[in-house]
């Protein structure tokens, strides 16, 4: 199942679209970051929000680094 | 995915090893499983859902029927157990095919059978085991780490109820009122749950590093962070505020939808009123005249009681009759001429005679000897009473005869009557309640209500955007104090990523919701005329509060005005349009399709069922649900048919292959 890549359905690729139209390219990595650990534990029974956490703090890194 | 094979152990009424080939071909896509009740269709149906779905299904199963699993350990088995002092192993095993890649997951329970306080033999859990194998195309069995992420890849445990149901609970969707159970079906297939939970996640970290932002900050850069804190947390409160209005709104315009729709078909009882008022003054009538009758036929009896006595009173008085056509009883002689002459002591020969002397004294005994012969008149007056009774007796039989058949004719009035009147009495039970009166009052209410709840969004929003231009000017401020201490601008930047995200999302999310609800409403219109050919004048919509509408082609709505088949269809058109949007494609299991579906959509239904997905499981009713227009639409697509045999004996359920 997690052999090949999966085929995007058609609202997929709405919400891509939609996704795209998002300017800041940081935002955008943060919502596709997020929206993956979601998908990825949608049954846990404790969503590990360290991992959202860790989602911004990369963008927010980067950031730091291009700026100094 | 495509299903395989079930294979099931000791599972309910399923003693020992079962196994049924699920596989079928795109020409022929549909397995039936024939069962009457009670013999084991929905078992088969939870094992599939057992198989794939474990831990899940087992709360479901205590959440919708009050069962544990253990509670599906066979009986049978469970006695072979404790005869052979061991322990009975339950399982259900699923094999599959997704992406090209063969499975099979396998639950399994083992029980120890013990006797309870009663003395009733019940299974003890003690081994519980979920195994998940990918069947390598060199044929090897890999075991794969089982959790629910692989199934939310294929069919995620809350959109798997829109693939494998039953026909009781789905035909709900087309009803008043389900807008909500519409909105939670289009939100889950298309994912908007986790777009949903991803910005409550976000908005979480960003109040972290907010507050951590407010606690570090010093000086005039703390006024303003305390202050933007609490402007966002006012935000966050009025936007919980919005949406619990906007529910409540939604609430509302359901309500008053459903009470305007009674309002249009509350029917006129009047006539029938005056239609029971009616037979009710009929049965009084007929009433009082069975009481007449019957006390007539009271009296009447006392007469024909005696018609035991009437052959032998006929007989007397022939006997009678015939001895005085023979002058064996004399005629009569006239008492009154005797005592006449008496009186007048003047012979009838003209002589005078005196008293005492010996006409007198022939008279006299002539009286004498006349009054002697009375008994023989009196038998002659008999005679007459007697035939004269014996007619009364027989026109009082005729007479009850004639009353008994009244009696009869008034019963069967009554019984008719009595019918006719409860067949009104569930016409009117049938009808609302209410009375128009009280239903536009509450209509009214409710259109307060709106209007109220309408103002209140009004300020809400001002509010808001009230609240979003202090925000602005906090941001500002902020950003410029916070250039000053770094550890606060760290922790600023995280808080206004996590926040952006958040806000582009909502944006995202009321897009994308809006987006699929139109993807489904242009399906479900599709749908709905492929099953319902015969209702093409109708529009199907799918309202912005999620309503399932049917408009006319003036755009009235129409929804009543569809026969309960094809109200019913309109359901499952809704669920072929979410099936095709969510483009998983899963096998389709339903048990008892046709059970509360209408005969007049049968033929419709079972055409269309077989074209809307590759693999079609249905689990029915001989006869009633597998009947000539299902079979003759379904046998020709079915790659398998089974037929189950239930002994109710030993409470055993086989599979047999048709």
């Amino acid at each position: 199942m997690s052999h090949r890549r999966l085929k995007l359905t058609k609202s997929q690729e709405r919400l891509m679209r939609l996704f795209s139209e998002v300017d800041d390219e940081d935002i955008r990595e943060i919502m596709a970051d997020v929206v993956f650990i979601e998908g990825k534990h949608r049954s846990a029974r404790n969503f590990p929000v360290r991992l959202i956490r860790d989602a911004v703090d990369k963008v927010a890194r980067l950031q730091e680094m291009s700026e100094k | 995915m495509h299903f395989e094979r079930l294979e099931i152990l000791n599972f309910a009424s399923y003693y020992g090893e079962h196994s049924i080939d699920l596989d079928c071909t795109s020409d022929c896509p549909v397995v039936i499983v024939l069962g009457g009740t009670g013999y084991g269709k929905t078992t088969l149906f939870d094992a599939i859902n057992w198989a794939l779905y474990g831990a899940d299904y087992e709360r479901d199963l205590v959440k919708r029927r009050e069962r544990q699993i253990i509670d599906y350990v066979n009986e049978s088995a469970l006695r072979d157990a404790e005869a052979a002092q061991g322990f009975v192993e339950m399982s259900c095993t699923l094999y599959f095919e997704h992406d090209g890649v063969h499975y099979y997951i396998n639950q399994a329970l083992a029980a120890q059978p013990v006797r309870n306080n009663e003395g009733k033999l019940t299974p003890i859990q003690t081994d519980r085991t979920t195994a998940l194998y990918e069947i390598t195309s060199s044929g090897d069995h890999k075991r794969l780490k089982y959790d629910t992420i692989f199934l939310d890849e294929i069919l995620p445990n809350n959109v798997k109820d829109y693939f494998l149901f039953d026909g009781d609970r789905i035909y709900n969707l087309s009803n008043p009122g389900a807008s909500q159970e519409v909105r939670d079906a289009i939100f889950r297939v298309v994912d908007l749950e986790l777009i949903k939970n991803a910005i409550g996640h976000l908005s979480d970290v960003a109040t972290e590093h907010r507050r951590a932002a407010n606690r570090e900050s010093t000086g005039e850069l703390s006024e303003v962070e305390e202050k933007y804190t609490r402007a966002r947390d006012r935000l966050s409160q009025l936007k919980e505020e919005e949406e619990n209005l906007k529910e409540e709104e939604r609430a509302i315009k359901a309500q008053i939808e459903a009470l305007e729709e009674k309002l249009k078909n509350l029917p006129d009882t009047s006539k029938l009123q005056e239609r029971r008022s009616q037979f009710i003054q009929q049965l009084r009538r007929v009433e009082t005249d069975q009481e007449s009758v019957t006390a007539e036929i009271r009296t009447l009896c006392a007469t024909v009681a005696l018609s035991f006595a009437r052959e032998p009173v006929l007989n007397l008085a022939n006997e009678l009759d015939s001895k005085r056509q023979k002058g064996l009883i004399p005629k009569k002689v006239s008492q009154s001429l005797l005592r006449d002459l008496l009186e007048l002591k003047r012979c009838i020969c003209g002589t005078e005679f005196k008293e005492g002397d010996q006409i007198f004294q022939a008279l006299t005994a002539r009286l004498e000897a006349e009054r002697a012969k009375s008994s023989g008149q009196e038998l002659l007056e008999l005679l007459f009473q007697l035939g004269t009774a014996s007619d009364l007796v027989g026109e009082a039989v005729q007479q009850l005869n004639e009353n008994d058949e009244e009696l009869q004719r008034l019963h069967e009035h009554r019984r008719e009557l009595d019918i006719a009147i409860k067949q009104i009495d569930s016409e009117l039970e049938k009808l609302p309640k209410e009375d128009v009166t009280a239903l536009t009052s509450e209509v009214r209410e409710r259109r307060n209500a709106q209007i109220s709840i309408a103002r209140k969004l009004q300020q809400t929003s001002d509010r808001i955007a009230q609240c979003q231009d202090e925000i602005k000017e906090y941001e500002k401020k902020r950003e410029a104090l916070g250039k000053k201490q770094e550890k606060v601008r760290r922790l600023q930047r995280r808080e206004r990523l996590a926040q952006r995200a958040a806000d582009e999302l909502e944006e995202i999310y009321e897009a994308f919701a809006e987006d699929s609800r139109q993807a489904v409403e242009g399906l479900t219109k599709q749908e709905f005329r492929q099953f319902v050919q015969s209702a093409s004048a109708y529009q199907v919509a799918l309202n912005e509060e999620y309503e399932l509408q049917v408009l006319d082609s003036h755009g009235n709505r129409a929804l009543q005005r569809l026969s309960m088949g094809q109200s019913q269809c309109l359901s499952l058109a809704f669920i072929t349009a979410i099936s095709r949007v969510s483009e998983k494609n899963p096998p389709l299991v339903i048990d008892m399709p046709f059970g509360r579906l209408d005969r007049d959509v049968h033929d419709e239904v079972s055409t269309r069922l077989p074209e809307i997905t590759s693999q079609l499981i249905l689990f029915l009713i001989p006869e009633i649900e597998w009947n000539e227009v299902t079979a003759k639409n379904l046998q020709p697509k079915a790659s398998h048919i089974y037929r189950l045999e239930f002994d109710k004996a030993n409470r055993e359920t086989t599979i047999t292959k048709l």
